[in-house]
């Protein structure tokens, strides 16, 4: 599914390739950190950005033949259209991503929504922000420190959180959030120890969360936070931040 | 009367190799040490698929699955079932993966035994004349008695000069080929085999810690894997896990009893239950859901720096590699074997 970009919206643009790198009726594999490897594809003069590994097996399709807008995958001879993403042939039958692009100054860039990613996950219509309306400044929508961020989890732990473990939030190069959930009271601090789970992810990650912009399940599935430990003690998590 | 032998062109290569009349092109090229792209050498995963420039062939399937609507109308052929009318010129997409490491060669083996390992898995025991050559993880094409066209079966043991095959293989209700192999052998029959074929061996260029996944049957090669990984002398050793997808209870598989103790005390292997609901806990104390969930779960999604094995139902291979790219593994990581 495309990325929908709509009036009003704020956009940030990433450079993937010159467009004069990528001749018509060929494409070129892109990698960007922390995305996977992405395939621009020159269609007559008209440009379209996938995934570029296949939906079926592990093939790079920038490797593959392009017929007009179908990219043969190399592997198995699967087909995708690169305009919609659409699986065309067999084996290929799930669909592959697309990106909303545009070229600026021969750059092809991809168009994405400025600030922290929202992948989208199950709201109710009535509480989407609809696009015309401002972002609603709530707690937390501005970058909070680890010290604040360390007062806020302290808030919601109180005495007595039901963890029945240790929980260690790391953020990387940034130091930990350690709820010891097994002393009576519950205590929070920033002390780097063992701890019964260990939650690695960044800090806005960890803010979006507690802000309710972004689904754990979710951050969990694409790499966005790892979990060491039991999965069941981070399901309580759910319930000491009101994330249910 | 020997078969007629025939000149096979490679266009984009400018090689070219012979083919006798009653060989697939792709065998022919492979055992002229050619690499030719290929995985499952039996028609179903269109890896194989070639265009005719000049020549004729016969398609020992015509029907087979491998070729897709555009295949058809371009008039493509797949190289493990094309045999040649006729001297030929072919082309073959772009690139070509490297030449074989081993290039496949017929004997005959007989069976020295079989043993139980679950309710419908057995683990069967050739012997032939010569050293038996191939990599962990790649199989062997078994001609049946009174079955037509060969079936592949993975080794699961380790390549050795005793000439010893072992292959674990899965009873299915109305298979063909496992009748033959349960009901028309006995000890000391002889059969025909073809080997090794597969791209999905151990690396032993680098040393990274190894996950491997096996679902049902794709046991054979899994284990034949996790042995190499564990100590092979053609291979450096290093961390190895096991997970292992089966049903219910009663495929179990006696880890300790097939791979020996200390094997099993390196590999540590998780076998995950699917169909287990029935189950009460106090039988089955472990994992239950589909073994790639179980995978994504024990190692947080952790993967980027292993190298990672699976082989089993074409199903089970598609669920684990759409859990491998969302966790953003490298292609080149990943080595699969779908059995279908």
């Amino acid at each position: 599914m495309a990325t929908v970009i709509e009036p009003g919206m704020s956009i940030e643009l990433v450079p993937l390739c010159r467009a004069t790198d990528v001749a018509p009726g060929r494409a070129r594999k892109c990698m960007i950190a922390g995305r996977p490897p992405l395939a621009v594809f020159n269609v007559g003069g008209e440009f379209f950005v996938i995934d570029d590994t296949c939906t079926h097996g592990m093939a790079s399709l920038s490797e593959g033949t392009l017929e007009g807008d179908v990219i043969e995958c190399p592997w198995h001879g699967g087909a995708f259209n690169v305009r919609t993403g659409q699986a065309v042939a067999a084996p290929c039958t799930v669909d592959v991503r697309t990106y909303a692009i545009t070229i600026e100054r021969d750059q092809v860039c991809l168009v994405e929504k400025a600030g922290p990613q929202r992948p989208p996950f199950n709201r109710s219509a009535a509480e989407a922000p609809s696009p015309a309306e401002p972002q609603p400044t709530a707690e937390g929508s501005e970058p909070m420190t680890l010290d604040d961020l360390t007062a806020r989890v302290r808030r919601s732990v109180g005495e007595e959180s039901g963890l029945n473990a240790t929980v260690k939030f790391a953020f990387p190069d940034e130091g930990v959030i350690y709820i010891d959930g097994l002393s009576k009271p519950n205590s929070v601090d920033n002390i780097d120890r063992d701890s019964t789970i260990t939650i690695t992810l960044t800090r806005e990650t960890f803010q979006s969360i507690l802000d309710k912009r972004l689904n754990p399940k979710f951050a969990l599935m694409t790499g966005k936070l790892r979990l060491r430990g039991d999965i069941r003690i981070a399901m309580r998590l759910d319930r000491v931040f009101g994330l249910e | 009367m020997s078969p007629l032998v025939h000149r096979i062109a490679l266009e984009s290569s400018g090689v070219s190799f012979r083919c006798r009349a009653d060989e697939t092109v792709l065998r022919a090229a492979l055992r002229a040490g050619l690499g030719f792209p290929y995985e499952c050498n039996s028609g179903s995963c269109g890896a194989c698929r070639f265009e005719v420039r000049e020549g004729g062939f016969v398609m020992a399937w015509p029907e087979a699955p491998g070729l897709n609507e555009r295949d058809r109308q371009r008039g493509r052929l797949l190289a493990c079932q094309a045999q040649p009318r006729s001297a030929a010129a072919i082309s073959v997409r772009g690139f070509a993966p490297a030449a074989p490491l081993i290039r496949p060669r017929r004997q005959r083996v007989r069976l020295v035994g079989r043993r139980l390992l679950t309710h419908d898995m057995w683990l069967f025991t050739f012997a032939g004349n010569d050293p038996a050559a191939f990599l962990p993880g790649q199989f062997a094409m078994l001609e049946l008695p009174a079955v037509a066209g060969e079936r592949a079966y993975s080794m699961a043991n380790l390549p050795n000069g005793e000439g010893i095959w072992q292959f674990i293989i899965k009873r299915k209700p109305e298979g063909k080929g496992t009748a033959a192999l349960f009901e028309g052998l006995i000890p000391g029959a002889a059969l025909a085999l073809d080997a090794p074929f597969g791209r999905a061996y151990l690396r032993t260029d680098s040393a990274h810690p190894v996950v491997c996944i096996a679902g049902g049957s794709g046991l054979s090669p899994i284990v034949s894997i996790v042995r190499a990984a564990i100590g092979w002398r053609s291979a450096p050793a290093r961390p190895v896990s096991l997970f292992y997808g089966g049903r219910g209870p009663a495929d179990v598989v006696d880890f300790a009893s097939l791979l020996g103790e200390a094997a099993t005390a390196v590999c540590r292997p998780v076998t995950v239950l699917s169909d287990a609901d029935d189950v009460p806990q106090s039988t089955w104390p472990g994992p239950r859901g589909m073994v790639h969930e179980v995978v994504e779960r024990e190692t947080g999604g952790a993967l980027g720096d292993r190298e990672v094995y699976v082989a089993g139902p074409p199903a089970m291979v598609q669920a684990t590699l759409d859990m491998l790219r969302r966790n953003n593994v490298e292609a080149e990581r990943v080595h699969y074997d779908s059995f279908y």
